[in-house]
């Protein structure tokens, strides 16, 4: 079973993903940059969903530093938050190349499960 | 009356009028003090004839040594940081015009170089019509733009916190409405959930609306002009509205007028936002079966025009001054769309300023609506940055 790493600092965000997701995926999850850096590294999982506004270790923050490992460097990340890019961001993003910037409030959850199982399933 | 009595009755009303003068000059002098403005007079060359104690204060200068000079010796400055030409500066309008200038984007430099945000005004004296002076009354705007500031940006936190929860119930609500009971709820509590459903979305899009505008009012919108066919844009809003359009069986027509080219230089994304928004609402606020009809075209002098018409409720005069304004509703509109947040004309007009051009409106109860944008063919790129 293919597994999923949830970063994320709202509880009820990580409850509804993972009951949606668990049926097709093993999920982890941890709520802040720092602890889910630490797990990504250790567990390597097949997609990280990545919330950018964090305590501790922002996402964009943990994302460049999972970049500079090994496995990190390719590893597929969505970044899911309720911030709108700005140019810093965007900058940001360019650099530590995640495979897709989703606006939480804009995106139906269907279509975010969606994009999941379509970009897990891709080489 | 011997010529003697005649003199002593001459240097008496002499003297009577020297009083008089210097008790009206006392009277003005008081004034001029003990007003908080900053209050410099000069004639039609210019020059400095009288400057206040509050000017004197604003701008670290002596008024002993500002009287009888050039009155532009006094720096005003753009948000920038670059000098206002000569011909822009209010003194120079008001005395060639003859109207009073008001201008509230610039700063007065004071002696030591720092520098502060200003609201001035330039009045013209006139004597038998011609213009023999100008009074410029300024006021340091420093604290005014740190609470519009603050507001800004409270209003942008307050947003993004909101959005959290919002998004929450997004999903839950989403997901509820897929759990296997669903379907068989009772019609009365599947109606409740729709419509609790559509309230969040509803608060979710005010968010939005508030998020974009608290960043325009921070200048902290970026502009990314692109050569743009503005044809084709119009064009792809209004395949992405079809379905929309449909709701209501509302006719979609577009025309592009003149084989000109209508390519522009300008953000697509945020044309694409003002173009959608006002053929959205003529079809929100249309009758059923209505038409929409879009017209590119060339404008006035070196412009471009796009008009979008809807045979919709329209609105009274009142209503028409007023629909540019933030979070205004018509009363017929809050009850045809219920959904709408009356930020979005506020939107297209903040937008379509900042390119240089303007937006208008013709309607009339019962008849619909007519929104014109004209954008000049070179739109200015309001930059902006970001944080």
């Amino acid at each position: 079973m293919k597994t999923i790493l949830i970063i994320e600092d709202e509880p009820a965000y990580i409850r509804l993903l993972s009951d949606r997701l668990k049926a097709a995926y093993k999920i982890f999850s941890a709520q802040n940059g720092k602890k889910g850096l630490n797990m990504a590294l250790r567990l390597h999982p097949d997609l990280i969903l990545l919330d950018n506004i964090m305590p501790t270790m922002d996402g964009l923050t943990m994302l460049s530093e999972l970049r500079q490992d090994t496995y990190g460097k390719n590893a597929k990340v969505i970044i899911l938050t309720n911030l709108e890019a700005n140019s810093k961001i965007i900058h940001q993003t360019i650099e530590t190349k995640p495979i897709y910037y989703f606006l939480k409030s804009d995106t139906e959850l269907e279509a975010l499960v969606q994009k999941i199982d379509e970009l897990i399933n891709k080489d | 009356m011997d010529k003697t009595a005649d003199s002593q009755k001459l240097i008496d009303d002499l003297a009577t009028a020297k009083t008089l003068a210097e008790l009206e000059k006392a009277k003005y002098e008081a004034m001029f003090t003990s007003i908080e403005d900053g209050l410099i007079v000069f004639d039609n060359n210019r020059i400095i004839t009288l400057m206040n104690q509050a000017a004197e204060n604003m701008l670290g200068r002596k008024s002993t040594v500002m009287i009888g000079k050039d009155v532009t010796n006094i720096v005003l400055q753009d948000e920038a940081g670059n000098n206002v030409p000569l011909n822009k500066r209010p003194s120079r309008i008001t005395l060639d015009s003859g109207k009073t200038a008001i201008a509230t984007s610039y700063y007065l430099v004071r002696k030591d170089k720092t520098r502060f945000p200003v609201a001035l005004r330039v009045t013209p004296i006139k004597l038998s019509g011609a213009v023999i002076g100008a009074i410029g009354i300024f006021r340091d705007i420093t604290q005014q733009k740190e609470i519009d500031i603050a507001k800004s940006e409270f209003m942008s936190l307050a947003s993004h916190q909101l959005r959290t929860p919002l998004g929450i119930a997004k999903w839950y609500l989403e997901a509820l409405s897929y759990q296997p009971h669903f379907e068989k709820m009772p019609k009365i509590s599947r109606e409740y959930f729709d419509e609790v459903r559509r309230c969040n979305e509803r608060a979710l899009k005010l968010v939005g609306g508030l998020l974009s505008i608290s960043h325009i009012d921070q200048g902290r919108i970026k502009d990314e002009p692109k050569p743009t066919n503005v044809a084709q844009l119009t064009s792809d809003v209004i395949k992405d509205l079809r379905v929309l359009a449909l709701n209501k069986k509302i006719k979609l027509k577009l025309e592009v007028k003149d084989q000109e080219p209508t390519m522009i230089y300008i953000d697509p994304l945020r044309l694409h936002e003002v173009i959608e928004n006002l053929i959205a609402n003529a079809i929100d606020y249309n009758i059923l079966s209505g038409t929409v009809r879009v017209l590119v075209s060339q404008g006035p002098g070196k412009t471009l025009s796009i008009s979008v018409s809807d045979t919709g409720i329209g609105m009274s005069k009142k209503e028409q001054e007023l629909v540019f304004t933030k979070f205004f509703r018509t009363e017929k509109g809050a009850k045809t769309n219920i959904s709408g947040t009356g930020l979005g004309l506020y939107l297209v007009k903040c937008y379509v300023e900042l390119w240089g051009g303007t937006v208008t409106v013709k309607s009339s109860e019962g008849e619909g609506s007519t929104f014109v944008i004209i954008l000049p063919l070179k739109p200015k790129n309001f930059g902006g940055s970001e944080s």
